[in-house]
């Protein structure tokens, strides 16, 4: 049985990020769940992020995301990807970046401040703010923003390389695993494509 | 079973308070949303009442269990949270009424700044 069309096999496909030391990427998760009070508190000009671990009230008032590992720390210069969206960090509180990688937790205020006005924010530059949907991913990197990340297609965050891989190692909660796995399958039983 | 009451003020450059915290066997739970696990604020409270702290990021409780919360928020989500819910509020970090649910945080339900020596027990 040969793949469908659209499951075409290439060298340059890339189902998951490259490794942070390679692309830059300091936190990668991926969105499960938008609380209720957030169309409300994104009016007053705030995205709330928290990790799995939230308890249920918080879980309320936030955006809960899969991550779980900050590979370094978020700057200034940055920037967070959020589905198709690239905001750009200008300030970082004290207690963000502690914050992120015990809980998941951080607050997105775009006010441009190189100072942010409290401890757990992270300020990114004036503009809109969006709310993203379930499924999309998060991502904080170190490089400027580039093509790959302004993309519609939310699960091809970092830029396709000749040099990688076709099949790279996929983290356990990656939601593409079992497509990956499947398409390494075909491609050992069936050279005819 | 019979709780103890204690008493916690603001600490320096904390906000709000006083406030009176006395469990009960419904509203057993000294409830800790800080990281990191049970924090020193939350373990002091639980001594002086007897009653039981509980980490609210490794397991779930029912909010009328909780007698109080202990955070550690530098400002904007968990300082409005718990508050608007009517829950007393203990915040171990100096913070002022901020952020879009401010409007919530009275002093009579909030109290920031908070380190175990500003606990008391009060029976």
């Amino acid at each position: 049985m040969t793949p469908g069309p659209f499951l075409e096999p290439t060298a340059s496909l890339s189902l998951t990020p490259a490794p942070a030391h390679e692309s830059g990427i300091k936190y990668h998760a991926r969105v499960t769940e938008i609380g209720p009070m957030v169309q409300e508190l994104l009016e007053a000009g705030i995205l709330i992020f928290f990790g799995a671990s939230a308890p249920p009230e918080l879980r309320e008032i936030a955006i809960v995301h899969t991550g779980d590992t900050l590979d370094g720390t978020i700057a200034p210069g940055d920037t967070i990807a959020l589905g198709g969206t690239v905001y750009h960090v200008t300030g970082v509180g004290d207690l963000a970046n502690k914050n992120l990688a015990e809980l998941g937790h951080v607050v997105i205020k775009a006010n441009g401040a190189t100072v942010t006005e409290l401890p757990g924010e992270i300020s990114v530059q004036s503009t809109t703010l969006l709310i993203p949907g379930v499924g999309v991913p998060l991502i904080f990197r170190s490089l400027p923003s580039s093509p790959a990340t302004n993309q519609s297609a939310a699960n091809q965050p970092v830029p396709a390389s000749p040099t990688q891989p076709a099949l790279q190692t996929v983290s356990r909660r990656s939601p593409w695993a079992f497509l990956k796995n499947w398409l390494r399958s075909r491609q050992k039983t069936d050279r005819s494509v | 079973m019979p709780y103890k009451g204690v008493k916690i003020v603001k600490g320096s450059g904390g906000w709000g308070g006083p406030l009176t915290i006395r469990p009960t066997d419904e509203k057993k739970l000294i409830y800790c949303v800080t990281g990191g696990g049970i924090h020193p604020v939350a373990k002091r409270i639980a001594e002086l009442t007897g009653a039981e702290a509980f980490d609210g990021f490794k397991s779930s409780a029912p909010e009328k269990q909780i007698a109080c919360v202990v955070i550690d928020c530098g400002g904007t989500a968990r300082i409005g949270v718990y508050p608007m819910k009517k829950i007393p509020t203990i915040d171990v970090l100096p913070s002022s009424p901020s952020g879009p649910l401010m409007m919530f945080i009275k002093e009579e339900i909030f109290v920031s700044g908070v380190k175990p020596e500003n606990i008391t027990a009060i029976d």
